[in-house]
């Protein structure tokens, strides 16, 4: 049976989107710089302007793909399973996006938190560990969620 | 010579005529000078005692120059061996055929005190230091709900910031993204790091349980 389009829940507009990319960009750039000023300042790491600006970017380069999980994610939330497979799918994704970006980045500074060859390990341990967590947190957040309809029903 | 060897308290060990101190089912005597309990024998390079085992009954030791006479020494309680300090007598049938089998310790594999700092595994037991099987496992223990509840938590925030809420807010969204996405991979790094720890670490102690007490 096919719902219209009026029926359908809006998952997430674009102003929201590209609001969400923007505050989560400015929240980078706090980190990077924080982290530059404490290695150049505490831990006397030649840390170079160009070597944050790369870093910067590419942390910031996974927004728009967090933007496009969380929305994708979104458009299933009236539907338990579907809702429960995206969200755990796009949390494994952001994690291993994530974790990519300050591996990378983090080599681009001279430093070297995480080695580039452990992270095929890292990304079996999210599917092994992170993927269960998530799907059973994405089902109980589900199922104790108060959303509109319950509001009023209550 | 009898004042030496009346110390033994192994009385088979007085007949240099015996092999394997007169209990052949039990014990293994190649060389007729170390009387071995078990079949683990391996080749070794003293000439006195061309093989080794885990299990050793009695030992030939060599001859003292002043008096000339070689003695058989029990090593340890073992089959066809009473323990030392029992109150078996010469003649008497319980120290002829006395057969109980006492528990012998295995040789352990250290525990890794001071490894090369390699790794994140062998940095976390250099810190630490552990003495015994339990250390490592209640270490173990605590890594893995740590990290399984940092995850949990994590991933809780961000599908409460961003999945669920109507309508969608994207300051929320953000935050919980910014906070709860390097949180949660650090708990998944934690977990991944447990399971490591205790496939290097606590289940190779726990296999040598006891001992290291």
């Amino acid at each position: 049976m096919n719902r219209s389009a009026e029926d359908k829940p809006i998952a997430m507009t674009f102003r929201q989107a590209l609001l969400f990319v923007m505050y989560y960009a400015i929240g980078q750039a706090i980190i990077v710089v924080l982290v530059g000023l404490v290695l150049s300042h505490l831990a006397g790491a030649g840390i170079t302007w160009k070597g944050l600006l790369l870093a910067f970017a590419l942390l910031a380069s996974c927004g728009p793909v967090f933007a496009v999980l969380i929305y994708w994610s979104r458009a299933s939330r009236s539907r338990l399973w579907p809702f429960m497979i995206r969200s755990g799918l796009s949390m494994c994704t952001m994690a291993i996006l994530y974790v990519s970006a300050v591996t990378l980045g983090s080599r681009r500074l001279g430093l070297s938190f995480i080695s580039p060859a452990a992270l095929p390990g890292y990304f079996a341990a999210v599917i092994v560990f992170g993927l269960p967590i998530s799907l059973l947190t994405a089902y109980f957040v589900w199922r104790w969620r108060i959303d509109p309809e319950r509001r009023q029903s209550s | 010579m009898v004042t030496d060897r009346s110390e033994n308290t192994n009385f088979q060990s007085l007949n240099r005529y015996a092999y394997a101190l007169n209990n052949p089912a039990s014990n293994n005597d190649p060389s007729g000078l170390k009387t071995c309990a078990d079949d683990t024998m391996t080749a070794d390079t003293d000439p006195l005692h061309p093989y080794t085992c885990v299990d050793v009954v009695a030992q030939y030791e060599p001859p003292d120059p002043s008096t000339n006479v070689g003695v058989l020494t029990p090593q340890a309680s073992g089959p066809g061996m009473p323990a030392s300090g029992s109150s078996a007598t010469i003649g008497s049938a319980a120290a002829q055929t006395h057969t109980s089998q006492q528990p012998q310790k295995k040789p352990c594999t250290p525990l890794p005190h001071d490894p090369p700092l390699k790794g994140v595994d062998t940095t976390i037991a250099a810190f630490f230091r552990f003495t015994h099987p339990l250390e490592t496992l209640r270490l173990n223990t605590i890594m893995f709900v740590t990290g399984g509840a940092t995850a949990a938590t994590a991933a809780g925030a961000i599908a409460l910031a961003c999945f669920v809420p109507e309508p969608a807010e994207p300051l929320a969204c953000a935050a919980g993204v910014i906070g709860g996405v390097p949180t949660y991979a650090g708990g998944v790094f934690l977990l991944k790091q447990s399971a490591s720890f205790f496939k290097n670490y606590t289940l190779p102690a726990i296999k040598d349980w006891g001992c290291h007490e």
